[in-house]
């Protein structure tokens, strides 16, 4: 072979090698190949589970999110990942909230900007309580006084998790119910408005 | 089939070029600013406030597959700041070290507040530094301990007389 031709493509081995070495001290972020992958190194960098994922969640307005609705000891989350450029890359909810046993069930909440003034809202619990079929968002819309109930039934995975997306500051929320078979409610957490 | 060759040529050894500096400027950095804890100086935050008492310490726990190294306590009339090396080894989709989460407590139990730090990122770990208020009582040493979720790790660090007139 030619020495020119030998040079080029020794120098096309550097130019690999560079890149290899930008990837490899982070200097180009690439993020997981999956969302899983990406809950779980996001949780072990976190020094956190590993936790049992019990549902997968595809945001239905947001195809470049995923929740992972999950326990680890006494604690549960909901660890949001992100697609970005091809890659997976770690987001809230990742830290485990602790499970209050003394309560019927326990909650967390997270509000993400998604542009545009407006807010992506993500909340999200654990029950404790066997008694409890259903669990009841309560909120009225601030420009109408309108209600906004969201309910979701409990299965045996026993977390909940409401998605909604709005314009920002345009609704209050009034309370989180956790309701028996027969529509009774065990146990209500209001929010002082 | 010449043309095309040479401008492969000079393609390719632009791209080395932009590589090189990028990378260079990256481990120049590390290598000069080996102080650097995050966006202030904290020697020149320490020497505001007066005399400041220095002591190596070098002791380190795991926390999972990663290091946790207490490098030096430094103690003035004002605070106590302890500097630390964080190493993990993992090194995509990672968060940063929960500095402010570390507790110090004194041997008479007192939890002594945390009130700031800082530190620099890189892709192997951290360098960072936490200041704290100085306990109501004079201690000769505190317990730095690591306590979130079922993860634990102290050590304990010798401190010069401090909380009276020091």
């Amino acid at each position: 072979m030619k020495k020119k031709t030998l040079f080029a493509i020794g120098e096309w081995i550097a130019v690999a090698l560079l890149i290899w070495l930008c990837f490899h001290e982070n200097l180009i972020p690439i993020g997981g190949s999956t969302p899983e992958e990406t809950h779980r190194l996001s949780e072990s960098s976190f020094h956190y589970g590993p936790s049992e994922i019990v549902r997968k969640v595809e945001v239905p307005f947001d195809k470049d999110q995923v929740i992972f609705l999950g326990t680890y000891k006494d604690w549960f989350s909901a660890d949001s990942v992100y697609r970005k450029r091809g890659g997976w890359f770690p987001g809230g909810g990742v830290a485990g909230v602790e499970i209050d046993r003394d309560k019927a069930f326990s909650y967390s909440w997270e509000g993400n900007s998604a542009g545009d003034s407006q807010i992506m809202y993500k909340f999200y619990g654990y029950v404790s309580d066997d008694r409890i079929a259903t669990m009841e968002l309560l909120m009225t819309e601030k420009d109408t006084g309108k209600p906004v109930q969201m309910r979701e039934e409990i299965t045996n995975d026993r977390m909940f998790l409401f998605l909604w997306k709005i314009k920002d500051g345009s609704r209050d929320w009034q309370a989180i119910r956790g309701l028996d078979k027969d529509n009774k409610v065990i146990y209500e957490q209001t929010f002082g408005t | 089939m010449r043309r095309i060759a040479s401008a492969l040529t000079v393609l390719r050894r632009t791209i080395i070029i932009f590589l090189v500096i990028i990378l260079a400027a990256y481990y120049i950095e590390q290598w000069v600013d080996s102080g650097k804890r995050g966006i202030n100086d904290p020697m020149k935050e320490l020497k505001a406030d007066g005399a400041v008492a220095t002591i190596p310490v070098g002791k380190s726990f795991a926390i999972d597959n990663d290091t946790f190294t207490a490098d030096a306590v430094y103690v003035t009339n004002k605070q106590i700041m302890v500097t630390y090396t964080y190493r993990m080894k993992q090194r995509k989709v990672s968060w940063s070290f929960p500095e402010m989460s570390l507790k110090l407590i004194t041997p008479d139990g007192q939890q002594l507040t945390s009130h700031s730090g800082g530190s620099s990122g890189f892709s192997w770990g951290a360098r960072g530094n936490v200041s704290y208020g100085l306990p109501d009582h004079p201690a000769d040493r505190v317990m730095l301990i690591y306590d979130l979720y079922d993860r634990y790790g102290e050590i304990e660090l010798p401190l010069p007389k401090v909380g009276e007139g020091t």
